[in-house]
């Protein structure tokens, strides 16, 4: 072997290792993709991802992204791991200092508009943004394959993309050839009345459902009405959105003056569910969809139904009257006691009063309704099984039912108990709300948030018992001398 | 009878004193001047009387009752203020405004009724306005508004009228009309008028007393030629005046005197003596004081009114007794006068048997070679009453060198380049 | 001097019966527009069924008009209509009074209701309740806005008081300095409120454009006791008021007690304008405009002022709600916007003919 040969194979070897390297680093290789303002982007890297928009917080999170996100803006709260990120301290128009002080790689911001300078302030200050601005459904998994492809998540964007593209077509298709399309009524607010008007994703949800939106003809997207207004329209359904502040049930609404000759309030079809289904352009976005659909066309898709029964109450009195529910989900109503004759409505809905963060639902939400409310008292069973139970993680002692409290606004365990054998949990009730059957997940040390004034005054009171001890022993001390 | 007394008042704006005891008392049927320079404190003895500005030391009295305790609706109904500015600007008509005076004598909740109007009528008719009742305020002259708030006030009814320069807008017939209203409303209603003035003629022609007011302190109050004399206008306003009884109307007139001239240095080199009389060396003789020449007279008879001018100038002036020849004593003191002078003038003063010897002073003058300039600016033919004395020697003046010119300003001229000739 | 009265004279007595007719014209003029306001509204209800509800309320005439209308038609008339259109007339007269008042104290043509900064003191106690969810729409705290909007109101109102007042009583120039100092401190911190609202954005918005959204009997049941009572009172001083246009110093000479007056004045005005506050919002344009029209129209001797603006403003507002409700269906203009775009025009024809503004 002489030296040139040796240099050869050595250069070879070389050349061979080093590829690797070299290999990699092409391998980290820039992306280049358009986003939604048309502009071109060019990512190099996407281990800091900061997210300008709670949808778009969880589309990466969907995509499995979260560990690489470093901040969000400050209303991005699901899931529930986002709240703990760092928070940037503005959503619409954030300070491009903020930023950049974070030194991201890369900015996923929602565009609100032609006037909004914040995507040419953030790019000029050198950061990589992508923009999104989607108007339609079509759009969402559009944005899913840009953000996919932009952070070399491609893969996992095409599979949540076809799915999600998938159960969309599925309801389309399903609704199109529907004969009757309910007239929907949605609110986000009251008083006075806050509905979604055209070109909004509460609208577009109600059509793609196979609705119609009551108030689909208005000239603005966000429209403020008047009862009157509603009434006149007569929705055949009203979706009530609970959001923060805003969370009417059937009983607020029926109680709302001249609200009750309104179709959808005379049926209780009412039903309510969360506002971040229908205004967040994320996945949850199909899932209310899906829950909207069946609502709307439960022959279609069942998942929520209405089964109405008849007390008498003569009948009552020599005896226990049992109905019996096995479509979705296992319930039994032993009625003991009614003031009069009427009848018992249970609707068994898909989402309705917020579960708390420390409990899971097993099942469905039942709403009961009486129309003799007064003196009517009942035994609740709801039916579960284990497969549930291991599913969600939840024990089955600390499973118990829990009735809403509309003054508390907030679901209050009742006196059940639980007959393992059966699968079935018990309680006895003289009320009418929304029930639910809920277990712990993990057990939960305090999950009670403390109340701001308790919070201070309990500062206060140590402050005071602090100082007075300092004093009383300086005093002392003083003495001592 | 109603009297007004204001008792030893003291008012200050803030620290400042405004008004330092003022006392007086003024009774029905008077119709009483305030007069004093700006600054005085006029305005704020109005105020004080009408109940707007609490005395610090001292009160105000209407028939024994205190007026600063009183409401305003009681005030209102004695005493009526007719302020000095009568700016209004909307849309009330006259009759509206005069209405208002009304306020005071009618209850909360009652319309003015018949009463109301006829008194507002009347009101009116006595200022010359009533023509004027459907007139929009706002569009009225500043005369005609200051007469329909004279109206106002008198359709309160009240017992005193209070007034600051009630006739500043008006034009003479209306001053004279409005001041002679108000007079005879003040005797035949037995009202109390005290009324500011700056106008002293106005003030001495109608007024019963004068308070003349001085920083704050009376500097005099009493009938109008006691409280109006020279001295006094000059102690208070710092002017020189002639104030005289004017023959007619037998009221005091005030004449002031410009300023300008008693602040011109005499130059002490050139002295000219002025012979004159009857008002014509009056204009001559300011005119050389302004110029600074230094200027003596002579002879003047006491009550000539170019002695009056002389006086008030400063001028050392040899006088006589009032329609008597000139004595032989004064006329050499006349010659001694002439001596010391550089120059001597003879106006067209008319010439009689008082005064012949002036002329002979004249001639005195030009034989001791003083340049001596006669003024014709009448022909002595109109004003010789000696038979021609006068006329003769007039024309030995010419004869002996003296200086005729037709007017004082070319004589102005030929005084100052003798003037400058003999600086040189 | 002729005896007997002269035509001016008669003229002047007869002022009372004129006033009079004209206080019963425009009464006429409110009672239609309150009527035709109640007739109009999404739901399809027959004008005769309408007026046969609203009389079927009258206590006494009530019982004869026959019913043949449905429970829903009366509920919708009477429990959504009518509360609007009677706040609306509230609201109307109170800041119409307003105007008048400040406008006759400031002798200032450009004063309305909000000089002393009312509003921005009322504004910022009902957003303080909106943002900190006691005003939430909870059954029980539906008061808790309107209240907090009143005390807001009120306490900017003493504010303004004591930092205006003098040894000597309130001069005027120091009032309307110390009204924009703390109306505009507190429209800072409104803007704050909003800035950082987030949620609450909505209905923070729909309060302070002023509009009659949230509507409802027991509202007027506590507002027009407070409202009525004040304008009584207020036209107690109407006179003071005519002879305070001097100047102070004139009134006080024609026997006006002018420091109480005003005190007086201001504390009701105020007043009146803190309860419209609370039920409304900020509705602009009223209270200026409004007093001028009728000063035009009637003249300015406020015996017919106060209740000629008093009336024609809430005929005004109470039409142009009717405007907001029914324009954009089945979306819901607040009520000022209509107020500004439809009167503003009205005004500049006025002005245009009468050729002088002036108080």
């Amino acid at each position: 072997m002489n030296t040139k040969m040796v240099l050869t194979l050595l250069s070879v070897v070389l050349v061979a290792a080093t590829s690797g390297f070299v290999g990699d680093a092409y391998a980290s290789k820039e992306i280049t993709v358009v986003d939604d303002l048309g502009r071109t982007v060019v990512v190099t890297r996407s281990d800091r991802i900061v997210s300008i928009s709670p949808s778009c917080t969880e589309i990466l999170y969907a995509l499995g992204l979260g560990d690489r996100i470093i901040a969000v803006d400050r209303y991005s709260d699901y899931p529930p791991e986002a709240i703990a990120k760092q928070k940037i301290s503005k959503a619409m128009m954030p300070d491009p200092e903020e930023v950049t002080a974070l030194n991201p790689d890369l900015v996923v911001y929602y565009h609100w508009g032609p006037s909004d300078p914040t995507v040419e302030k953030l790019s000029r200050l050198g950061l990589t943004v992508i923009a999104v601005r989607p108007s339609s459904l079509d759009d969402i998994i559009r944005v899913i394959k840009l953000i996919g492809n932009a952070t070399g998540k491609s893969q996992e964007a095409a599979v949540l993309a076809s799915s999600l593209a998938q159960r969309i077509y599925e309801i389309k298709s399903k609704t199109a050839s529907v004969a009757v399309k309910p007239k929907v009524y949605i609110e986000f607010w009251y008083p006075p009345p806050w509905t979604f008007g055209p070109n909004t994703w509460g609208h577009q949800l109600i059509e793609l459902a196979g609705g119609i939106n009551a108030f689909g003809d208005a000239k603005k997207q966000w429209v403020q009405t008047t009862d009157e207004e509603v009434i006149a329209r007569n929705p055949d359904v009203i979706i009530s959105l609970l959001g923060t502040h805003h969370y009417a049930s059937l009983e607020d609404i029926k109680g709302r003056l001249g609200w009750d000759v309104i179709s959808a309030v005379a049926k209780g079809a009412v039903y309510t569910v969360d506002e971040n289904l229908f205004i967040r352009f994320g996945p949850r976005l199909i899932n209310g969809l899906e829950t909207l659909a069946k609502i709307l066309h439960p022959e279609i898709f069942g998942g929520v139904a209405t089964f109405t029964f008849v007390l008498n109450a003569t009948k009552l009195k020599s005896g226990v009257e049992i109905f019996n529910i096995s479509d979705l989900m296992r319930v039994d109503i032993l009625a003991i006691k009614s003031a009069g004759n009427g009848t018992l409505t249970v609707t068994i809905q898909e989402t309705g009063p917020e579960v708390p963060t420390n409990r899971k639902l097993v099942g469905k939400c039942l709403a009961i309704d009486c129309s003799v409310p007064a003196g009517l008292v009942f035994t609740l069973k709801i039916h579960y099984n284990e497969d549930q139970l291991r599913t969600l993680g939840v024990s089955e002692d600390s499973l118990k039912i829990y009735v809403w409290d509309e003054s508390e606004r907030r679901w209050t365990a009742t006196n059940s108990a639980v007959n393992k054998e059966g699968d079935y949990v018990e309680a006895t009730v003289a009320h009418l709300s929304y029930f639910a059957l809920m277990g712990e997940a993990a057990p939960a040390l305090w999950n009670y948030p403390i109340p701001l004034w308790l919070y201070l005054t309990s500062l206060i009171v140590v402050i005071g018992v602090a100082s007075t001890a300092a004093h009383m022993t300086h005093k002392k001390g003083e003495s001592a001398k | 009878m109603v009297t007004l007394d204001i008792c030893g008042v003291e008012c200050y704006y803030g620290s400042v004193k405004v008004l330092e005891n003022v006392s007086f008392t003024i009774g029905s049927g008077e119709l009483v001047g305030l007069l004093g320079p700006n600054g005085s404190g006029k305005t704020t003895l109005l105020k004080a009387i009408s109940g707007a500005l609490r005395p610090k030391a001292g009160a105000v009295y209407l028939n024994e009752a205190e007026i600063f305790g009183m409401k305003s609706r009681e005030v209102a109904r004695n005493i009526a203020v007719v302020p000095q500015n009568t700016d209004v600007n909307f849309d009330f008509t006259a009759l509206d405004i005069v209405l208002m005076g009304r306020h005071p004598r009618l209850s909360r909740f009652k319309l003015e009724g018949e009463k109301d109007l006829t008194v507002a009528k009347n009101a009116m008719e006595l200022t010359n306005t009533w023509h004027l009742a459907e007139r929009r305020i706002s569009e009225l002259s500043g005369g005609e508004r200051q007469r329909v708030i004279i109206a106002r006030a008198l359709a309160q009814e009240p017992k005193v009228l209070l007034l600051d320069e009630p006739t500043t807008h008006l034009d003479i017939n209306s001053q004279l009309e409005i001041m002679d209203l108000l007079k005879e409303l003040c005797i035949q209603r037995g009202l109390i008028l005290l009324t500011v003035f700056h106008d002293f003629n106005l003030a001495a022609r109608y007024c019963d007393a004068i308070i003349l007011l001085n920083k704050g302190k009376i500097v005099s109050i009493g009938r109008v030629d006691e409280a109006l004399t020279s001295e006094n206008i000059k102690k208070v306003f710092q002017v020189d005046a002639v104030v005289k009884k004017h023959p007619l109307t037998n009221s005091l007139y005030v004449i002031p005197l410009p300023l300008r001239w008693v602040k011109a240095s005499i130059n002490k080199r050139f002295r000219v003596h002025v012979i004159c009389g009857a008002g014509t060396g009056a204009q001559l003789i300011k005119t050389l004081v302004e110029k600074g020449f230094d200027v003596t007279a002579g002879v003047l008879h006491v009550l000539d009114t170019d002695y009056d001018t002389a006086l008030l100038l400063n001028i050392p002036v040899v006088s006589e007794a009032p329609f008597s020849p000139i004595t032989e004593q004064n006329y050499k003191a006349n010659i001694k006068m002439i001596s010391e002078a550089n120059a001597v003038v003879v106006t067209s003063v008319p010439i009689g048997s008082a005064n012949l010897l002036n002329l002979k002073a004249a001639e005195d003058a030009l034989e001791r070679g003083i340049p001596t300039f006669v003024v014709e600016e009448t022909p002595i033919t109109q004003r010789d009453f000696t038979g021609g004395e006068a006329q003769k020697l007039l024309l030995e003046l010419k004869s002996k060198g003296a200086t005729f010119v037709k007017s004082q300003n070319q004589l102005l001229q030929l005084l100052d380049e003798l003037e400058v000739a003999k600086v040189r | 001097m002729c005896s007997g009265k002269s035509g001016v004279e008669t003229k002047y007595l007869k002022r009372f019966a004129k006033w009079t007719s004209i206080t019963l014209a425009l009464s006429l003029i409110l009672l239609s527009s309150m009527a035709l306001a109640s007739t109009v509204g999404p739901m399809p209800i027959s004008v005769g069924n309408a007026l046969g509800i609203i009389l079927h309320q009258v206590p006494l005439v009530g019982n004869a008009v026959k019913e043949q209308w449905t429970t829903v038609e009366e509920n919708v008339v009477v429990q959504l209509r009518l509360p609007r259109v009677i706040s609306a007339v509230l609201v109307g007269v109170a800041l119409s009074i307003a105007g008048v008042v400040f406008q006759g104290i400031f002798k200032n043509p450009m004063a309305d209701p909000y000089v002393l900064g009312v509003a921005s003191g009322g504004g910022f106690g009902a957003l303080l309740a909106i943002v900190s969810g006691v005003g939430l729409p909870s059954l029980g705290l539906f008061y808790a806005v309107p209240v907090m909007a009143c005390v807001g109101a009120l306490s900017t109102m003493f504010l303004v008081y004591a930092i205006a007042r003098t040894g000597f009583g309130i001069p005027v120039l120091r009032l309307l300095l110390a009204g924009i100092a703390v109306s505009s401190f507190f429209s800072s911190l409104i803007s704050l409120m909003i800035a950082t609202a987030g949620e609450d954005i909505h209905a923070a918005f729909s309060w302070l454009f002023g509009g009659f959204p949230i509507s409802r009997w027991e509202y007027i049941n506590v507002a027009s006791p407070a409202i009525l009572v004040c304008s009584a009172a207020i036209y107690a001083f109407a006179r003071d008021l005519n002879v305070m246009l001097l100047g102070e110093e004139q009134a006080r000479h024609l026997g006006v007690e002018v420091e109480t007056v005003k005190k007086r004045l201001i504390i009701l005005g105020s007043l009146i304008t803190a309860v419209a506050v609370s039920i409304s919002g900020i509705i602009g344009f009223v209270g200026l405009v409004v007093p001028h029209i009728t000063r035009i129209l009637v003249g300015p001797d406020h015996r017919i002022l106060i209740p000629s603006s008093a009336l024609a403003g809430a005929s005004l507002l109470v039409l142009c709600d009717a405007v907001a409700r029914t324009i954009l269906r089945p979306i819901v203009l607040p009520t000022g916007i209509v107020t500004a775009l439809l009167g503003a025009p009205f005004f500049v024809y006025l002005l245009i003919k009468s050729g002088r503004i002036t108080v």
